[in-house]
């Protein structure tokens, strides 16, 4: 080797570029930047989220204590022109479960960290002194953490709209309304939205908000940097090509995809129909009116009042499958109105009343709250006859009150675990003391035993097994469909949006040649399902060390009790298969 | 001309989506749904529902939950 040759190899071993991390330490109020933990820098996501918190935090801490840690961090393939790679995922201790949260979520500040060349954020300590600070990262890269005490009370919206007139509207915001600085248990984080600015991206379970109430940590403000972060490929050529093969294939897919076509909305005209749509707090039976909440009714009204789908909330998603959706007069209401929130919201609290609907999402993303919860908080409200079956004005008074912060909304913060249970209802639907998405379980078996056996809790991200709901076959098989998912959705949530990375399936083994080409080493596919496992097997550990048991991988009694009146089916599901699940 | 996704065939007068469907192949279960001029039908409408002559009929098929 020439002496020249060797000079510049040496010169771009120190100019190599490595992601950093944001360490900010709430006791001191002090931000460090420093280079990314070298075993975790191959990681993203939930796969990261996970190594980070077994080595970190004490599984057995104060969820809003000193000990936990809050992480925002980027994917695997932050940085490069995957298509929805900029996913941002939001890990701590959870308020509400006691075990591992990550909750991930779209919208515009993991693109903006990216650029900014910050991997993760850790956010240490608490405040000893009650206040309200907010990071702020400016277009040179300088971040300092701010007084936001001004900003006490303020919610989302008008959060937003502040800071948009301090800093620009290229600004991407990551900040808890009064929900989080209330250390709700259903508190969210709130992520402004790509273009529109809106902040109605939700990293909403497990009461992840409230951790960041806890710390005293407002808000994080990104600005767009001048100079951005060039990321290092082992080999960008081949990056590139198996990068464009995969987002061609998203591409194709998302044509003929109800989501991009529609919205998630679609998902009502399918569960509607078979009764894995839940209907008066999982009642089991079909809520004859879904199609009022369906997807005719959201595009009739989107197209008659000036509203919008196939919007991307991230730059360079091909799926684009948000919306914003306007009022009867035509004045925008709130965005990114999802099946989730439709379902909860609606069917299971009788509900049948789409701009009513609309309504309760706006004020939930505004104050910061998980929609998912506080319907089925609500739901409990209805199913012990606080207020009645369907009564919608009803729930705005109680989304208010939970607002307002009154006595009662500070229970309706709790969770539907805590409500249910003041309330006497012994019909609570909750896993891991968090409650369910919209999928009955009696009704698609596979979600259910994903429901049951998850880390994260009751959760529609983790594995959602709908598509083989009524198939006739058998147990061993919704088991190992559930299994298959768990693991695919954790290095999914690892790399990229899940929406997108359904359309990747045939060409799964590309994955690993990607992450071969961008940080050299072994590019076969086993590199990436190992991610997967061992991501839901830390996951696992971490909530064996924080106290949980076999015991909290089971669905309520009644599920295994009450025949679903759709169909006739209970959850059956014995324990021993439940427990075998994860014997890899 | 009608259309099924990208596949085009020929019209026949009166006939139904349910008709037009079979002719294309495309199978329907639970899982999909039918959107013709931007809306979702039902699916006792399929066999009822004419189509005329250069329509699209387009077969989504849910591949996760929302």
């Amino acid at each position: 080797m020439t002496r020249k040759i060797q000079d510049k190899i040496y010169k771009n071993m120190e100019e190599k570029v490595m992601w950093s991390k944001l360490t900010i330490d709430m006791k001191n109020h002090t931000v460090t930047k420093g280079e990314m933990d070298q075993d975790l820098n191959e990681l993203g996501g939930r796969g990261l989220i996970a190594q980070y918190m077994i080595k970190n935090v004490p599984p057995k801490c104060d969820p809003l204590g000193s000990e936990n840690r809050l992480v925002f961090c980027t994917t695997v393939f932050a940085g490069t022109k995957l298509t929805t790679a900029h996913r941002m995922s939001v890990g701590g201790k959870s308020p509400l479960t006691g075990g591992i949260k990550e909750s991930n979520v779209g919208g515009l500040a993991a693109h903006q960290m990216a650029d900014q060349g910050i991997k993760m954020i850790e956010v240490l300590n608490v405040a000893e002194n009650k206040g309200l600070w907010m990071l702020h990262i400016d277009a040179e890269g300088v971040a300092t953490l701010k007084d936001a005490s001004q900003y006490k009370g303020v919610n989302n919206y008008e959060f937003v709209e502040k800071i948009k007139a301090e800093y620009g509207d290229e600004v991407a915001t990551i900040s808890i309304g009064s929900a989080g600085e209330r250390l709700y248990k259903n508190a969210s984080i709130q992520i402004s939205e790509f273009k529109s600015g809106h902040p109605s991206r939700s990293a909403a379970r497990g009461g992840i908000g409230a951790i960041m109430g806890s710390k005293g940590l407002k808000a994080i403000v990104i600005e767009n940097p001048k100079e951005k972060f060039n990321l290092e490929y082992a080999d960008e050529k081949k990056f590139t090509e198996v990068c464009l093969k995969l987002n061609k294939m998203v591409a194709a897919g998302a044509k003929n995809d109800p989501f991009s076509i529609i919205g998630t909305v679609a998902t009502i005209e399918v569960t509607g129909a078979n009764g894995a749509l839940p209907a008066d707090n999982f009642s089991g039976k079909l809520f004859s009116e879904y199609k009022e909440v369906g997807a005719n009714k959201f595009m009739t009204n989107l197209a008659s009042r000036g509203g919008k789908n196939k919007l991307a909330c991230q730059p360079g998603c091909a799926v684009r499958c948000s919306n914003s959706y306007n009022d009867e007069n035509g004045n925008y209401l709130t965005s990114g109105l999802e099946y989730e929130t439709i379902a909860l919201f609606g069917p299971n609290c009788h509900i049948s009343d789409l701009d009513a609907i609309a309504k309760m999402d706006r004020l939930c993303d505004d104050m910061g709250v998980d929609t998912i919860e506080t319907a089925n908080a609500i739901a409990m409200c209805m199913e012990t006859e606080k207020i009645q079956w369907g009564d919608s004005d009803a729930v705005i008074g109680l989304l208010n009150e939970l607002k307002e912060g009154t006595e009662f909304g500070n229970l309706l913060g709790q969770g539907c675990e805590a409500v249910g249970k003041h309330l006497g209802s012994k019909r609570i639907p909750v896993v891991k003391h968090q409650s369910m998405s919209g999928y009955d379980p009696r009704n698609t078996k596979g979600t259910g035993i994903t429901y049951a056996t998850s880390p994260m809790g009751a959760d529609h991200t983790c594995g959602l097994a709908m598509g083989r709901a009524f198939d006739d076959a058998g147990r061993s098989a919704q088991a190992y469909v559930s299994n298959k998912l768990q693991v695919a959705m954790c290095f999914a949530d690892s790399m990229m949006c899940i929406f997108a990375f359904a359309h990747m399936v045939p060409g799964l083994p590309l994955l690993g040649e990607l992450m071969a080409a961008l940080y050299g080493g072994d590019s076969s596919f086993t590199r990436v399902s190992t991610m997967g496992v061992k991501t839901l097997l830390t996951e696992r550990t971490y909530n064996k060390m924080a106290g949980m048991t076999a015991k909290d991988d089971r669905l309520p009694e009644f599920f295994y009790n009450e025949r679903s009146i759709a169909t006739g089916s209970k959850f059956d599901i014995n324990d021993v298969e439940l427990e075998v699940l994860f014997d890899f | 001309m009608i259309k099924v996704n990208k596949k085009e065939f020929e019209f026949q007068e009166g006939m139904t989506v349910a008709e037009a469907l079979k002719l294309s192949g495309k199978g329907i279960d639970q899982m999909v749904i039918v959107v013709v001029d931007g809306l979702v039908l039902s699916k006792e409408d399929l066999n009822t529902r004419t189509v005329t002559d250069n329509k699209k009929i387009s077969v989504l098929r849910m591949i996760s939950g929302g």
